[in-house]
């Protein structure tokens, strides 16, 4: 048996083990029931869920605002990080605001968002796009600054027109780290949309699961945490998917 | 023969530089006056210390830079943009795309410039023929030496089929051996091509070997000191750098750099 497979199958084992233990602590009552419902019963619990039109209404709710915050955040930050990457002076200008903004806890501001945005959609979408914007910002702009000076002259010594450099140089050249910046973005982005669900919202997951929590449904919670992770790690996982075929040259060159 | 008579030359150039100078926004003068002819066919080369000016000169003729001062012709015409059709610039780092394969990389130029897909393969495939990397045709640069991605770039400019060359120390990053079988590589290729090549370098015996005409450059402002042709035959061969001429050749151009008040780094330039 070959390596990998042998890895895979050490994987695989792990995260029976992890699910075979959570079973086992929640069955035997190491974990309370008033902490964490047994894997089986959330599966169970969820699948019921899945014909549950007040289920499907907060998903649905929170899946739209993550959509429309990407839609608008995502390209915001592209156009914003190509400008900021191509031109020096912008980039030294904006350095230290981008800076600050990265590195304070955004959650912070949240309160400031209800008193300006209320507790509807438009605040949860508003908060995801700043939670994404920035990190995807950074990426971005590295990916512009990851294209060696000397490669432009070079496509310029071969007639490229501005608009060549940018299609056949930059475009390929930045999309692994732009992709990685999306992949990163829509992860603080449904982060974001969740935190402000929880703290002031009507619908959505994270007001669904932040009210089971209130109220000790333990078995209702446990089947939203799962909902959300699958979800969150198939997103993570197809995003990634497009970055390692944007990288597949480098990964070509390491195994050969 | 002196540099200041050298616009007087028949016009069967490839290349004038016409008192050509350079000198940047902080007012340092990068080149002063320069005036150079580069005949049809003609192999020429030039060394100085760093900060002569000499990659900025290239830079000029390669019309990727701007002069503040003088004309550079190339085949008569005034040079104000890149010319692809009739100049290949080749630059110290192979600058290839690392997405694209050996052969795309060769390919690109001519892409860039509309060349049909049929016409750009078999010009591509049969220059990298000529450079030895048939079997690597379809592997990616970081899977090729330091060697290999250079000598991709050379069958990229020579793909390009362009009059002239321009080469900017294009064997500086690489090893002493290497930088050796290189050489003989560019001697074997330019003796079946006759392109007009101009060859910036550090390594004085890399510029006898290769050349018709060294020409030496000084610094402070950046400027011509001399043009001293090579009276060795061709073909050339290896044989030629432990010959007297070629000593002298070397100990002549060596003492006009050490002699120009330049003593930054004379050793580095053997």
């Amino acid at each position: 048996m070959s390596l990998r497979w042998q890895i895979r199958i050490g994987q695989i084992l792990m995260v029976a083990l992890f699910l075979g233990s959570w079973e086992l602590a929640t069955r035997a009552d190491w974990i309370g029931i008033d902490l964490l419902a047994p894997v089986s019963t959330a599966l169970v619990k969820l699948y019921e869920m899945l014909g549950d039109p007040a289920f499907l209404r907060d998903y649905g709710a929170t899946a739209g605002r993550v959509a429309v915050a990407f839609a608008i955040g995502a390209p915001a930050a592209l156009i914003c990080g190509f400008a900021v990457g191509e031109w020096q002076d912008l980039e030294k200008i904006s350095r230290p605001i981008i800076n600050y903004a990265l590195s304070i806890p955004q959650s912070i501001f949240l309160p400031i968002f209800i008193l300006a945005f209320g507790i509807g959609a438009m605040q949860k979408i508003v908060f995801g796009i700043t939670h994404l914007f920035f990190v995807t910002l950074v990426n971005t702009i590295a990916a512009v600054q990851s294209i060696p000076k000397d490669q432009v002259t070079a496509l310029r010594s071969f007639g490229a027109s501005r608009w060549q450099i940018y299609c056949r140089l930059y475009l390929p050249g930045m999309l692994p780290l732009v992709l990685t910046g999306l992949r990163l973005g829509m992860i603080f982005n449904i982060l974001g949309v969740l935190l402000a669900e929880m703290y002031a919202s009507q619908t959505g997951l994270g007001k669904a699961i932040f009210t089971w929590g209130e109220s000790g449904d333990t078995v209702h919670l446990t089947a939203g945490l799962i909902a959300i992770s699958v979800s969150t790690i198939a997103i993570n996982g197809l995003m990634r998917a497009f970055e390692r075929r944007a990288y597949r040259y480098q990964l070509e060159t390491r195994s050969a | 023969m002196n540099a200041t008579t050298v616009h007087n030359e028949k016009s069967s150039s490839a290349v004038e530089v016409r008192g050509v100078s350079k000198v940047f926004a902080n007012g340092f003068r990068a080149l002063d006056d320069i005036n150079l002819t580069i005949e049809d066919g003609q192999f020429l080369s030039i060394v100085g210390p760093s900060g002569c000016g000499k990659s900025t000169l290239l830079q000029i003729v390669a019309g990727l830079t701007a002069g503040s001062g003088g004309q550079t012709l190339v085949g008569g015409k005034p040079v104000t943009k890149p010319q692809p059709r009739d100049i290949a610039v080749i630059f110290q780092d192979a600058l290839l795309l690392p997405w694209k394969t050996t052969l795309q990389n060769v390919e690109f130029p001519l892409d860039l410039q509309g060349v049909s897909a049929a016409e750009r393969h078999s010009r591509s495939l049969e220059m990298i023929d000529l450079v030895g990397l048939k079997e690597f045709a379809d592997n990616y640069p970081a899977q090729l030496s330091g060697g290999m991605r250079q000598r991709v770039s050379i069958a990229r400019g020579l793909a390009q089929n362009p009059r002239i060359i321009l080469m900017d120390e294009p064997f500086g990053a690489l090893d002493e051996q290497t930088r050796i079988r290189m050489g003989q590589e560019l001697v074997r290729i330019w003796e079946k091509s006759r392109k007009t090549v101009l060859f910036i370098t550090h390594s004085l015996t890399e510029a006898i070997f290769l050349s018709d005409v060294v020409v030496v450059m000084g610094r402070n402002p950046g400027r011509i000191l001399e043009r001293i042709p090579v009276p060795l035959e061709r073909p050339r061969v290896t044989d030629m750098i432990g010959s007297d001429v070629f000593g002298q050749l070397r100990n002549r151009i060596w003492h006009l750099l050490s002699d120009s008040g330049d003593t930054s780094s004379p050793a580095q330039n053997l």
